[in-house]
C-alpha cells in the first residue's frame, strides 16, 4: 500500500437527485472486489440512488475545482452496523485496493496517521484532501449501551470527511474510519452559515477499523 | 385480520429469529436485548448516534430520528391486513407455505418494507427481527389488536 494511487481508492459518495449528485461523504475501496467502506451515518440507512463519484482527482496534481465532469457508479448496501457507525457497500466491478486491514489497538498516542477525504463536500467542494496528524488519545465512545473503540485525531475535519480512511504512517495499514468531531450534546445549539461552531476545533473522532472484520466475515 | 395470523412461523423462539442475522448484528442485538426492552433495543438500532460526536456526513444529521414507530406501522400494515400491502402479503404467504428458511422471510420482509419507506434491507432486518420477537411473545392477533388500538385517534 502506498498513497500514489490513493485517488483510485478514496472517492466521494453521493446520492442522485434527478441529474444531480448530492454529496454525502467519503468512502474507500477495500481489498475485496467492488467493496467500499464508509461511515453508516453518511448513508442514513438508505442505499436508494447511492453512487460513487468518479473524478480525475489526483492528490499529487492540481485538482481543477471548476471541472464538474464526473462519472457515477451505483452502489448497494451490503453490511451495516449503525452503532459502530460503519457500513460496507458493493458494486459490480472487479477493482480492489491493497489496503491492509488493522485497528486502533496497534496505535500509541502521538503516533502519526494520514487521513484522506472530501472536506466541505456539503458546500459542493470535491477536492480529495490529504491530512497528516497524530493520534491524540484512544477512547471508548458509547452508542446506547454499546461502547466502541475510537481514536482522537489532533486535527480539524469538516463535513464530507466522514467515511474517509485513516492510515497508520509507520506501515500504511488501515486503522480507522473518520466519523466526526467531538461535540457535547446540548439543547438549543446555534448554527452560523450552516456551520456548528461547536465543531470548529481539533478533536476529530475515528472509529477503529476492527469492526469491519466481523462484517466482512459474513460474506 | 391477516391471513398470516395462523402461520406457525410467528410463534418461533426469539433465538430462531436472532439466528437469521449475520453474527456481528446478532451480537449487538443480543446485547441490546439484555439491557433494554425490545422496543427500546429496536429504536437504538434504527436511531443510533454516538454520544458527544457531531457526524461529518453532509446530511442534516441534527434532525431527530423517529424511525422505530414508522417501521412498526409498516410491519403492522403488512402483517395485520392493510390493503396497501395486499400484494406483498401474498408474496410472503407463498414463501411461508414453501417453508423457506427464516433468513429468507426476514430478508424478504426487510426488502419489501425497505422499498416502501426508502431504507436498505440490511439496515431494517435487525429491527424487524426484534419486532418479530415481540410478536412471538404475545401472538400476532394480540399484537395486531394492540397496534390497532394504539393507532386509533383518541377522542
Amino acid at each position: 500500500m502506498n498513497f500514489l494511487n490513493i485517488d483510485r481508492v478514496v472517492y466521494l459518495l453521493g446520492r442522485m437527485e434527478g441529474n444531480n449528485v448530492i454529496p454525502l461523504g467519503s468512502c474507500f475501496l477495500i481489498n475485496k472486489p467492488g467493496h467500499f467502506v464508509t461511515a453508516a451515518h453518511v448513508i442514513n440507512g438508505s442505499d436508494a440512488n447511492l453512487v460513487l463519484v468518479i473524478q480525475n482527482n489526483r492528490v499529487g496534481d492540481y485538482q481543477d475545482t471548476a471541472n464538474n465532469s464526473i462519472q457515477v457508479l451505483s452502489l448497494k448496501l451490503k453490511e451495516i452496523d449503525p452503532l459502530r457507525d460503519t457500513c460496507v457497500l458493493i458494486t459490480d466491478i472487479p477493482n480492489k485496493s491493497n489496503i491492509s486491514l488493522s485497528n486502533t489497538d496497534v496505535l500509541t498516542p502521538g503516533e502519526k496517521v494520514t487521513i484522506f477525504g472530501y472536506p466541505h463536500a456539503n458546500q459542493g467542494r470535491s477536492v480529495l484532501t490529504q491530512q497528516t496528524t497524530e493520534v491524540g488519545a484512544k477512547i471508548l465512545l458509547s452508542s446506547g449501551i454499546i461502547k466502541s473503540k475510537h481514536i482522537v485525531l489532533n486535527i480539524q475535519a469538516r463535513p464530507g470527511q466522514s467515511g474517509g480512511p485513516i492510515f497508520r504512517n509507520s506501515d500504511l495499514s488501515l486503522v480507522g474510519i473518520l466519523i466526526g468531531a467531538y461535540a457535547p450534546k446540548q439543547e438549543g445549539g446555534i448554527s452560523l452559515g450552516g456551520i456548528d461552531p461547536q465543531t470548529l476545533h481539533q478533536t476529530t473522532h475515528a472509529v477503529s477499523a476492527e469492526y469491519l472484520e466481523g462484517m466482512l466475515k459474513n460474506e | 385480520m391477516s391471513d398470516l395470523s395462523n402461520l406457525v412461523f410467528l410463534e418461533s423462539e426469539s433465538g430462531e429469529w436472532l439466528n437469521t442475522l449475520p453474527n456481528y448484528q446478532k451480537e449487538i442485538v443480543s446485547e441490546l436485548l439484555e439491557s433494554s426492552l425490545p422496543e427500546e433495543a429496536a429504536a437504538i438500532w434504527l436511531e443510533a448516534s454516538i454520544d458527544t460526536n457531531a457526524p461529518f456526513g453532509t446530511g442534516n444529521e441534527d434532525v431527530e430520528k423517529k424511525y422505530f414507530n414508522y417501521l412498526q406501522d409498516q410491519v403492522y400494515k403488512l402483517l395485520c391486513g392493510d390493503v396497501e400491502y395486499d400484494m406483498e402479503r401474498k408474496e410472503v404467504n407463498e414463501l411461508v407455505k414453501k417453508n423457506v428458511p427464516k433468513e429468507t422471510i426476514i430478508s424478504t420482509i426487510s426488502a419489501i418494507i425497505g422499498a416502501k419507506i426508502g431504507f436498505a434491507a440490511a439496515f431494517l432486518a435487525p429491527a424487524i427481527v426484534i419486532i418479530f420477537i415481540i410478536i412471538g411473545k404475545i401472538s400476532l392477533n394480540a399484537w395486531c389488536s394492540m397496534k390497532k388500538n394504539t393507532n386509533q385517534p383518541q377522542s
